[in-house]
């Protein structure tokens, strides 16, 4: 936008409200209405309101992704039919440090990577509370679970 | 992208259509199952604004189960606005009534209530008993289990079981009303 340092320098130094304009208006290049592109007065309150929102949306983001996330991995677990608690906590004790973003990628492309961490959390389990080798159950995997 | 992975996205973003059999099943145990199937939160692929639900196709809805006295107890009230339109129903009366009404206020209940709840609601098919149309049972690729394991009945016994069942006292002549 600004073509030569000076001019970049001079419009953040100056007090030359031509540029204040210019910068403002870099970021409402955007908007549908001509109104909203050229009236640099109601072009703020729009911009200014739209800053806040995304202020405030930072956080609200970070909320819902975790949300969103939970929920994903919960049908992984379903899906490998392995409880979403057990199948944490026993990740958590054998020392496995993924965490919830990339157990989600993993469940979706590379599912069987998934079944086989599945496992090691169900043995882990088996092997540290009962301290004993028990068989593991014998896993079908299939998205669509048929019980006839 | 190669032949065989655009068939796998192909199968991944399919819409399936998934049958559950209400019979001796608990009513809102059905809808919080059905409507989790509806939304799609049963894909690691979810998300609220992807359209990932599926078809779910209810079937003998006529022979949900209450536990306790429900039938007799409990009331479904309604109000139409107007004066004196207070409607008062026992949850057997509604069931006489319209056999699905229970089951699709529970599912419609459970789906959240935002915009696509009626479009998700419409992707429900709920039926009394099991005479399903054709044009729906054809696309039907799924069995969906009960959220309650289903007891037998004295009518699901053959008559060999019943026969070699331990007694606690024989059958006498002498002591049946003849």
């Amino acid at each position: 936008m600004f073509l030569t340092v000076l001019n970049m320098a001079r419009g953040r130094f100056h007090g030359d409200r031509w540029w204040k304009v210019m910068r403002l208006k870099e970021q409402c290049q955007h908007y549908l209405k001509r109104s909203l592109r050229n009236r640099c007065g109601v072009a703020y309150r729009h911009l200014r309101r739209a800053l806040i929102h995304q202020t405030k949306g930072r956080r609200l983001k970070v909320y819902a992704t975790n949300i969103l996330r939970n929920q994903r991995l919960e049908a992984a677990c379903d899906e490998h039919e392995i409880g979403h608690r057990r199948f944490k906590r026993g990740l958590n004790k054998s020392g496995v440090t993924l965490n919830q973003h990339m157990l989600n990628i993993l469940s979706m492309y590379e599912p069987r990577t998934f079944e086989r961490l599945v496992e090691l959390a169900e043995r882990t389990e088996i092997e540290t509370v009962l301290g004993v080798h028990e068989p593991l159950p014998e896993r079908r995997f299939s998205a669509n679970k048929i019980n006839i | 992208m190669s032949f065989g992975r655009a068939n796998q996205q192909w199968a991944t973003f399919s819409r399936v259509w998934h049958i559950l059999n209400a019979d001796r099943q608990p009513a809102g145990g059905i809808g919080v199952l059905v409507s989790r199937y509806v939304q799609g939160l049963h894909k690691p692929i979810y998300h609220p604004t992807s359209d990932v639900g599926d078809h779910v196709v209810v079937v003998n809805a006529k022979k949900i189960a209450y536990s306790g006295n429900k039938w007799e107890e409990k009331v479904f009230t309604a109000h139409t606005g107007r004066r004196k339109g207070r409607v008062r129903m026992q949850a057997f009366k509604v069931h006489e009534l319209d056999p699905t009404w229970i089951i699709r206020r529970n599912i419609y209940r459970q789906i959240p209530n935002n915009l696509l709840r009626r479009t998700l609601f419409q992707r429900v098919h709920v039926f009394e008993d099991e005479n399903v149309p054709a044009e729906i049972i054809e696309n039907v690729t799924n069995v969906l289990i009960g959220p309650r394991p289903v007891p037998k009945a004295i009518t699901d016994y053959t008559e060999e079981e019943k026969d070699s069942f331990p007694k606690l006292f024989l059958r006498d002549k002498y002591f049946l009303k003849s």
